[in-house]
């Protein structure tokens, strides 16, 4: 049963992509559609997903995502693309930079992922490196401001971490 | 220090002012042209006339159009040469198979770091999704064959890179033989395209489209609700297969790590 969601799941996906590549909906391109979604899934369904697949079918998940992806971009990216900018067109260039260990919380692959994507996307940090083991990222800071793991989780990345393991995990 | 930084930037702005002034001053004719080349003109009027089908290709895309069509024995050969090369590097590389358990131990810490790893397993069927969709679309379409190709081919070398070439062998089941087969059944299908209208009776070879002194019928401009241009969609569809399969071939040979080449050498 979850070989069949799974493979549905990675069907819809590739399916969307394909007619999104195509820029057409004509029967043709439903057609040939189909067919190469089929093909491709048939082989990529469990490097997709590779956990429960019911989860791509929870719309509270989904809501969750969407809510996320307006608050992080809507909020979040401009507010440290503001700090950036400021800290550019400062005469001083206030910078500090460095690299400090900031702990995770989280468990699926893709949520580990997607909070690295988020920190590594806003200006000012970058995720180095992640140490799987000892649960932590390496993160490249503009301007560090603590080097205490646990101050450092707090100003970068716990509100990533709050949708995102609603969103994942 | 400061000097020579001064003495670059002034004789660069000075290089682009003169260039800058050149074709201002039409040195270098003018751009873009103005009227259309005779052999661009030809393609243009006929590749898809849908009124004067004398001479046309049945595709919207010109240049898919030439390339299978009114130039496609030039294609055939560049395909065959590519083949050949490909050929040639399995010949060089002449080990018979890499024991996939021979590595188990290490093969844990092989690849990229999570994060990269997970990015790939989304990348990985959405690039030949996407390739598909250029294959597919290569006679209606700016791509077609050899440019979809080379995007699957960078879907494997992506894998290749975050996991390992034992990923492709293990979790994807695909091993270099496998590639060799779909590489030759795609050029033996670009072959079987192309000589089937000489074994038709006609005396062009690669005929798509009927010209007024064709003894033989075209291909069908469509099949049902897919309009295939002929032969041009088949074409491309085998292209594809050949060329992403071939360049897939060469990465996975290439990524034998240099000891175990060894090893398998000195058995």
């Amino acid at each position: 049963m979850s070989r069949i969601l799974s493979f549905l799941a990675t069907f819809l996906l590739l399916f969307v992509v394909f007619i999104i590549a195509s820029a057409s909906i004509s029967p043709m391109d439903i057609v040939l559609g189909l067919i190469t979604s089929v093909i491709v899934a048939a082989f990529s369904s469990t490097l997709l997903i590779k956990e429960a697949p019911t989860k791509v079918f929870n719309v509270i998940r989904w809501a969750w995502a969407i809510a996320y992806f307006f608050y992080y971009f809507l909020i979040i990216e401009p507010k440290c693309h503001w700090d950036v900018v400021k800290r550019i067109l400062h005469p001083k260039m206030p910078i500090k930079p460095g690299i400090v260990r900031v702990p995770y919380d989280v468990k699926s692959d893709y949520t580990i992922t997607a909070v690295a994507c988020s920190i590594t996307n806003t200006p000012g940090t970058v995720v180095v490196d992640v140490d799987e083991e000892g649960k932590k990222y390496y993160v490249h800071w503009i301007d560090v401001k603590a080097t205490d793991p646990k101050v450092c989780h707090e100003m970068i990345s716990k509100t990533f971490e709050k949708y995102l393991r609603r969103v994942f995990d | 220090m400061k000097t020579k930084d001064v003495v670059i930037g002034i004789t660069t702005a000075i290089l682009l002012l003169v260039i800058a002034i050149a074709i201002i001053l039409g040195g270098t004719g003018w751009t873009p042209l103005t009227e259309i080349r005779l052999l661009a003109k030809f393609y243009l009027e006929n590749c898809f006339n849908l009124f004067d089908k004398n001479y046309w290709a049945a595709s919207p895309e010109a240049v898919s159009a030439m390339l299978w069509d009114y130039r496609g024995i030039d294609t055939y050969y560049e395909t065959a040469v590519f083949f050949l090369a490909v050929i040639s590097g399995v010949a060089l590389f002449r080990i018979a198979e890499v024991k996939v358990g021979a590595i188990s131990s290490m093969r844990r810490e092989l690849g990229l770091s999570i994060i990269v790893k997970t990015v790939t397993r989304i990348a990985f069927p959405l690039i030949i999704t996407v390739s598909a969709s250029v294959a597919l679309h290569g006679h209606l379409t700016p791509g077609g064959g050899f440019q979809s190709g080379s995007m699957m081919a960078v879907a494997f070398l992506t894998a290749i890179a975050a996991f390992s070439r034992y990923f492709i062998e293990e979790n994807l089941k695909l091993t270099k033989d496998n590639f060799l087969t779909l590489r030759s059944v795609g050029l033996i299908t670009i072959a079987i395209l192309a000589l089937a209208p000489i074994l038709a009776g006609s005396i062009a070879l690669m005929q798509n489209q009927a010209k007024p002194w064709s003894s033989t019928p075209s291909f069908p401009e469509a099949l049902g609700i897919l309009w295939t241009a002929g032969s041009i969609f088949y074409y491309n569809l085998a292209e594809f297969l050949t060329v992403g399969a071939g360049f897939t071939l060469l990465f996975l040979l290439i990524s034998i790590p240099e000891e175990e080449f060894r090893r398998i050498l000195r058995l």
